[in-house]
């Protein structure tokens, strides 16, 4: 099926040879401009954001990374991913092709890095050390692919309209389906979503194989998520973490005020119960950490300059004792 | 275009009777692969309650069964570099940030 090449490096604004913090902080800015809740176009909003993430999904991660740059050459050539890439299926029976759309990745992302695959269709008669693939109605293969669901997605629960197109290689004939699936309210990183029947067809009266989507939560440039727990990295002048400060930031729920103690250390986190994503079967949510980054000024003026001197010779503080 | 159908509930859980039926493995195998820990269950009420990771799991081990005969030992190694490799997905994109 043909596919459009995505450059990557357009997307982000970043030269080809940019390093991985440059990358890292051009989504950062894209992503806060693009962000579904603050573009001033809702629905343009979300596709551009979309697509920021899909790019630092490949530019953000050495490995695909390293493959998208060899790949620019061929990318076109015979039809199909080179050997090692993305989309195939696996397993024994007929090779039988297909892709997503609405996953919230491209086609171009699904074919080469998308890692999608079929597995399976087997038959139940025979199992545990009994003929292999004996005669008989066999079960369809099951495919696994990944679904990208946004913080708010997964926060609120949505429902995403996916279509599933599939090639047979015996007759070349397209099937295509489409079908609604829920995002669970609560969804987690890895979660498994199973749309029952939505696999590969069975074969001799055996049942359809189910198609399962695994969650992956759109990066955010603010949130960092792990479990049901959100890490937002504070950036602090060297003065606010020593003489404390007030910090106004954004949560998932809205603004609020955060008090930043004084003597706050670098790395230091600071816990803030429930602000984070809901648990699976349960009202309570998991926590927000705020990480200090105390940064340094890069650039000192001749006054200011002068006022740390002052400092310096003025401080008891001798970190190396 | 083929109708629309809608996926299973908001993060279902399953008895072990409902997984029997969409894994086409028997309750003892299930209870077995629960013992030695290649799928996770949750405990509702004295009875075990399965998500829909665990049936993907059960899936996968049924066609290797199935299709390969792979003994028990290999089935738990299996299972044990999916649980290490999807635990290192996760914790290198949380670091990436």
């Amino acid at each position: 099926m043909p596919t459009a090449f995505r450059d990557y490096y357009q997307t982000l604004g970043v030269a080809r040879t940019a390093s991985a913090d440059e990358i890292k902080s051009a989504f950062r800015k894209l992503a806060r401009q693009h962000h579904p809740d603050v573009a001033k176009d809702k629905k343009a909003g979300e596709i551009k954001f979309k697509e920021i993430n899909e790019a630092y999904e490949v530019l953000g991660d050495p490995d695909k990374r390293k493959k998208y740059d060899e790949l620019g050459e061929h990318w076109d050539q015979q039809g199909g991913p080179p050997p090692g890439y993305g989309s195939a299926p696996t397993g024994g029976g007929d090779a039988q092709e297909f892709h997503f759309e609405g996953t919230g990745f491209s086609d171009f992302f699904e074919q080469f890095f998308g890692g999608g695959r079929g597995f399976g269709g087997f038959s139940s008669e025979g199992m545990g050390g009994g003929a292999r693939r004996a005669a008989g109605p066999r079960h369809g293969r099951d495919i696994e692919g990944a679904i990208s669901v946004t913080l708010e997605e997964a926060l609120r629960g949505a429902i995403r309209e996916i279509s599933l197109q599939s090639v047979d290689p015996a007759t070349g004939q397209t099937k295509t389906e489409s079908f609604k699936v829920r995002i669970p309210k609560g969804a987690l990183e890895g979660q498994v979503i199973r749309v029952p029947g939505k696999g590969g067809a069975g074969s001799g009266g055996g049942e359809a194989g189910h198609l399962f989507l695994r969650v992956r939560l759109a990066r955010h440039p603010d949130f960092r998520v792990q479990g049901a727990d959100l890490y937002h990295d504070l950036p602090l002048a060297p003065w606010e973490a020593v003489l404390g400060t007030t910090v106004r930031l954004d949560g998932l729920d809205g603004q609020f005020d955060l008090k930043i103690p004084a003597g706050t250390a670098n790395g230091q986190k600071l816990r803030l119960r429930g602000r984070g994503l809901p648990l699976p079967k349960s009202t309570e949510r998991g926590d927000l950490y705020v990480v200090a980054e105390i940064e340094l000024p890069k650039q000192v003026g001749s006054t200011e300059r002068g006022l740390w001197e002052q400092l310096a010779k003025a401080s008891s503080f001798h970190p190396r004792g | 275009m083929a109708s629309v159908s809608t996926s299973s509930d908001d993060g279902q859980f399953y008895s072990i009777e409902m997984v029997e039926q969409i894994t086409h493995l028997e309750r003892e195998r299930i209870v077995l692969y629960q013992h030695y820990g290649l799928i996770r269950a949750v405990p509702e009420g004295g009875t075990l309650r399965f998500d829909e990771a665990a049936v993907l799991r059960l899936r996968h081990l049924a066609y290797l069964l199935s299709e390969y005969e792979i003994n028990e030992p290999g089935l738990r190694h299996f299972a044990a570099l999916l649980d290490e490799v999807e635990r290192l997905r996760e914790e290198v994109r949380f670091l990436r940030g």
